[in-house]
């Protein structure tokens, strides 16, 4: 059968131009991720973006309706693999105030450890893949997974998994720091510390990052409010707001940091908000590890939780994760909504992408750190 | 122009490198990594609360037939373990009210025969045989190397 393939259909209301071309940057391929971007191209210029989202949806939230609380987590960790325990503990905060369970202060400052180690994982795979290989540059692709995998070795010894941790039951973590952890972990900060100056030198510095990121995909600071954006790109817009000051959880109330903003609203100003936020992980880490207390780590919960609903909000690296529990008086909760930062971001995406080149798009879609699978849940 | 990236790049000519080579170097694995489950067919007694509590629903409870006596397990009812479908979070291990699940650091799992991952009560309770002796190692200036565990009496 020789019939034509079918119209993509594009969400704008712009008639279709005779110049234009309709190329698909689709699932099966290398600098897309589990999304397809159906781009409307004239030339070199891109005209529209129509981002096509839904190949790895798999019914998350309802899923979630038939397990119980605690056998929820390695199921609802899953959509962002790489910031697990974010995910984790942005479902676990709500089910804990239903329950009435408050963790104790050592508990919370091994959850605060384990969740900024996390962000520093997962900022080293957004400057890998998604500023890295996405736009060519693949030393640094190799460094920062090599560095990576340091951090993931110290959170398998903490918890028992390489990336899968399901650390966070209602109650408490499930381990305790091992013995000799807590010298390990600062060694390899200090190590991560002079590898920070390099990746520096070879990847913020370099004019040809430079070139191609500054001054591409602004995004102005009212627009960034209006559209709703969160995480990296809203502080990369001159907004100063980040859940963990707003509304502290964990640990966070007793120790200082700051959020680095930059106002440009650029994809560089992104590149260099996730930078910054990295060397603020590290200082987070240490203070946290001169001031823990002593004590037991977790609390028993009961398996039933009341009626009534209650949310959760944490800043995982991507931005502010929320979920809400409703619960029925049973095991298992009547409704589990989540609502992550990559699905609030997307938007940006067919804003900004208008009328730039065709090689700025994977520097704009990177700088955005879009994750397809905790978008699609 | 590029000078300092350059530079910063010759400079790695002379690490060492961060290389294991994987399968004939394998990483010591710390004593809590989440492998493949060990029973002690002597502990348990058949309760079900592994069976209860795992996320995927692949374990069950059968019943076994050898020559062996269990005192604490009447009915000889122990845990069989469908690995195509085990996530490996190790809640049965932690709700087990008496022990009878351990870790182990068998990662090496995959078969040929999708049937041969269903692993029965008496496969389970054999010993780990995987065998790590390599561990990551920050040099000051050198960079990261993979060298042997140093053997401590």
């Amino acid at each position: 059968m020789t019939a034509n393939p079918p119209t993509p259909t594009i969400a704008s209301n712009e008639a279709k131009e005779p110049s234009t071309m309709d190329v698909s940057v689709g699932p099966q391929h290398p600098g897309s991720g589990h999304v397809r971007l159906l781009m409307r191209v004239d030339g070199d210029y891109i005209v529209s973006i129509d981002p096509d989202i839904g190949y790895v949806h798999r019914g998350c939230e309802k899923i979630a309706e038939y397990r119980n609380y605690v056998s929820n987590i390695p199921h609802l960790e899953r959509p962002c693999i790489i910031d697990a325990i974010h995910l984790n503990w942005a479902y676990v905060l709500p089910v804990e105030e239903l329950q009435g369970v408050i963790v104790p202060p050592r508990g919370q400052y091994i959850s605060t450890i384990a969740a900024e180690m996390n962000r520093i994982m997962s900022h080293l795979y957004w400057l890998a893949i998604n500023a890295g290989v996405f736009s060519g540059h693949t030393t640094i692709f190799m460094w920062a997974f090599g560095d990576r995998d340091l951090f993931i070795e110290l959170a398998e010894w903490l918890t028992g998994a390489r990336l899968t941790y399901s650390f966070l039951p209602p109650g408490g973590p499930r381990r305790d720091f091992p013995s000799g952890f807590e010298q390990k972990l600062a060694k390899l900060l200090d190590y991560f510390e002079k590898r920070l100056v390099e990746y520096d030198r070879m990847f913020l510095s370099n004019p040809l990052v430079v070139a191609r990121a500054k001054g591409i995909g602004v995004l102005k600071k009212k627009d960034a409010i209006k559209l709703g954006v969160t995480g990296p790109v809203l502080r990369g817009s001159g907004v100063e707001y980040d859940v963990r000051k707003v509304e502290p959880y964990g640990a966070y109330a007793d120790l200082e940091f700051q959020i680095p903003t930059f106002k440009e609203g650029d994809s560089y100003s992104r590149y260099l908000v996730r930078f910054e936020e990295m060397k603020q992980s590290i200082s987070i880490i240490r203070q946290a590890l001169n001031k823990m207390p002593k004590g037991p780590i977790a609390r028993k919960a009961p398996l039933v939780a009341p009626e009534g609903e209650a949310i959760g909000r944490v800043e995982s690296s991507r931005g502010e994760i929320t979920v809400m529990v409703i619960g029925d008086n049973s095991d298992k909760p009547y409704r589990v909504k989540i609502m992550n930062g990559s699905f609030r971001n997307l938007i940006a995406l067919p804003y900004l992408i208008r009328n730039v080149h065709v090689a700025d798009m994977p520097i704009i879609y990177g700088s955005l750190d879009y994750w397809p699978v905790e978008a699609d849940r | 122009m590029f000078l300092g990236e350059m530079y910063e790049g010759i400079k790695h000519i002379f690490k060492r490198t961060f290389t294991m080579k994987y399968p004939y170097q394998k990483l010591l694995l710390p004593k809590g990594f989440r492998g493949r489950h060990l029973l002690y067919m002597d502990k348990c007694t058949g309760c079900g609360i592994c069976a209860w509590i795992c996320p995927e629903r692949c374990i069950s409870m059968v019943p076994v037939t050898n020559d062996k006596e269990y005192p604490q397990n009447p009915e000889k009812r122990f845990p069989q373990y469908w690995y195509a479908r085990c996530c490996f979070c190790h809640f049965c291990t932690d709700y087990c009210p008496t022990g009878a699940l351990d870790y182990t650091p068998d990662y090496e799992l995959a078969e040929y025969d999708r049937d041969l991952l269903l692993w029965s009560p008496e496969r389970l309770s054999r010993p780990t045989t995987h065998i790590g002796e390599y561990q990551s190692v920050i040099h000051d200036n050198q960079g990261v190397t993979y060298e042997p565990v140093p053997k401590t009496k």
